[in-house]
């Protein structure tokens, strides 16, 4: 157990690594069971290697590292956690709406909200840099209803090109997923009492007498 | 007379018949043997005959619905969960790592119970071989007077044999 460390899944981007990067994609992945998975891919010049290491691993406090690619003169580094529910913290709002809460629905609602910010060292750098944008992706376990702000959405994935900008942002997602287990059983259990019913009616009619 | 109320034309009857036999036999299936997709084909169809659906009953019923259940289960316990270990990482999906866990627990408690019998047959061949052991130190303390009498047995029986009768031999 490391004590001391915390992982988080605020999405804070250190405005250096956005002075520093070519590209910066954060990918939330957003389990049936609220289970979420982050991904924090940056590339840019091999010269920043070690500029882009630093400022990446300060943005993800506990991640782990996926991988570190070169190629030529780009140097890709991933790092990702994976979050249960129950160590979400506050300034993500992550809910299911499943079985136990609406029961009698065959549907189940998610809902994600997120603060999304750019962390500025001192405002003389805000004033200093050019224009910078990252990218911002949510994946949900169900097709996506409604995003906030606009975003591209494709299925259940969702996808803003954000700046600097207009940072903070207040992103919200809402999607719906068929509950196909509790169907398929339903259909099963209601299949089988209708033969059984069918099947009980059919043999007593065999036994009636037959009118000659 | 019967032959000759019988007609001219019996006997080449006879050999008609016997001709439309013979080749009624000719168009018998020949002795070759099927191919390679036919034999295939044959297998099949039997295997597939051989096949009979469970009945209907509330047996099968609960049957279907456990797995109906299970694959629920691993379907909603699909999250990947971080196994990390000296450093390196695995992301499994849960049920998976469920599954591995349980078939290592299965896998430990059969080593567990191999081991046990293990060393209860190694204890009961211990004591056989120590009983054995026992009966030849028995067998090597038998008392002069048997020995005597295993030895007066063996020459009666030499001095019966005679070996002048061949039929013996």
């Amino acid at each position: 157990m490391r004590a001391g460390l915390k992982t988080t899944l605020l999405a804070t981007i250190p405005f250096m690594l956005l002075v520093v990067a070519d590209r910066i994609v954060v990918t939330t992945t957003v389990y049936g069971d609220l289970t979420t998975e982050r991904q924090v891919t940056v590339e840019g010049n091999s010269t920043y290697r070690s500029d882009l290491q630093r400022w990446v691993t300060k943005m993800t406090p506990g991640f782990a590292t996926d991988h570190v690619r070169g190629t030529g003169d780009t140097v890709e580094i991933a790092r990702s956690t994976v979050r249960s529910d129950a160590e979400a913290p506050e300034e993500i709002e992550a809910r299911a709406l499943d079985i136990v809460q609406r029961p009698f629905s065959l549907v189940t609602e998610y809902s994600w909200r997120e603060a999304v910010d750019v962390d500025y060292v001192n405002e003389r750098e805000a004033l200093v840099q050019p224009l910078e944008e990252f990218e911002y992706r949510v994946r949900m376990p169900g097709r996506i209803t409604s995003a906030s702000p606009a975003a591209q959405i494709d299925g259940n994935t969702a996808r803003w090109t954000l700046t600097r900008d207009g940072a903070p942002y207040d992103i919200q997602v809402h999607a719906r997923a068929w509950r196909w287990d509790l169907i398929i059983l339903l259909v099963y259990v209601i299949g089988f009492l209708a033969y059984r019913v069918i099947a009980f009616l059919a043999h007593r009619a065999r036994l009636r007498p037959r009118k000659i | 007379m019967a032959r000759e109320q019988a007609g001219p034309n019996d006997g080449s009857q006879a050999r008609e018949t016997q001709q439309e036999r013979g080749a009624e036999r000719a168009q018998a299936t020949g002795a070759r043997k099927p191919g390679f997709f036919a034999r295939t084909i044959e297998r099949a169809r039997s295997a597939v005959q051989r096949i009979s659906l469970p009945a209907l009953d509330w047996r099968t019923f609960a049957w279907g619905l456990l797995v109906i259940i299970v694959l629920a289960f691993i379907i909603r316990n699909w999250a990947p969960v971080r196994i990390s270990f000296f450093g390196a990482y695995v992301d499994a999906p849960r049920a998976l790592v469920f599954a591995i866990f349980f078939l290592l627990g299965v896998f430990a408690a059969w080593l567990w119970e191999f081991r046990g019998r293990h060393a209860v047959t190694e204890e009961a061949s211990g004591e056989e071989s120590v009983a054995e052991g026992d009966s030849s130190v028995e067998d090597i303390e038998a008392e002069p007077g048997d020995e005597d009498a295993l030895t007066e047995d063996w020459e009666a029986e030499l001095d019966s044999i005679d070996l002048n009768d061949e039929s013996a031999i």
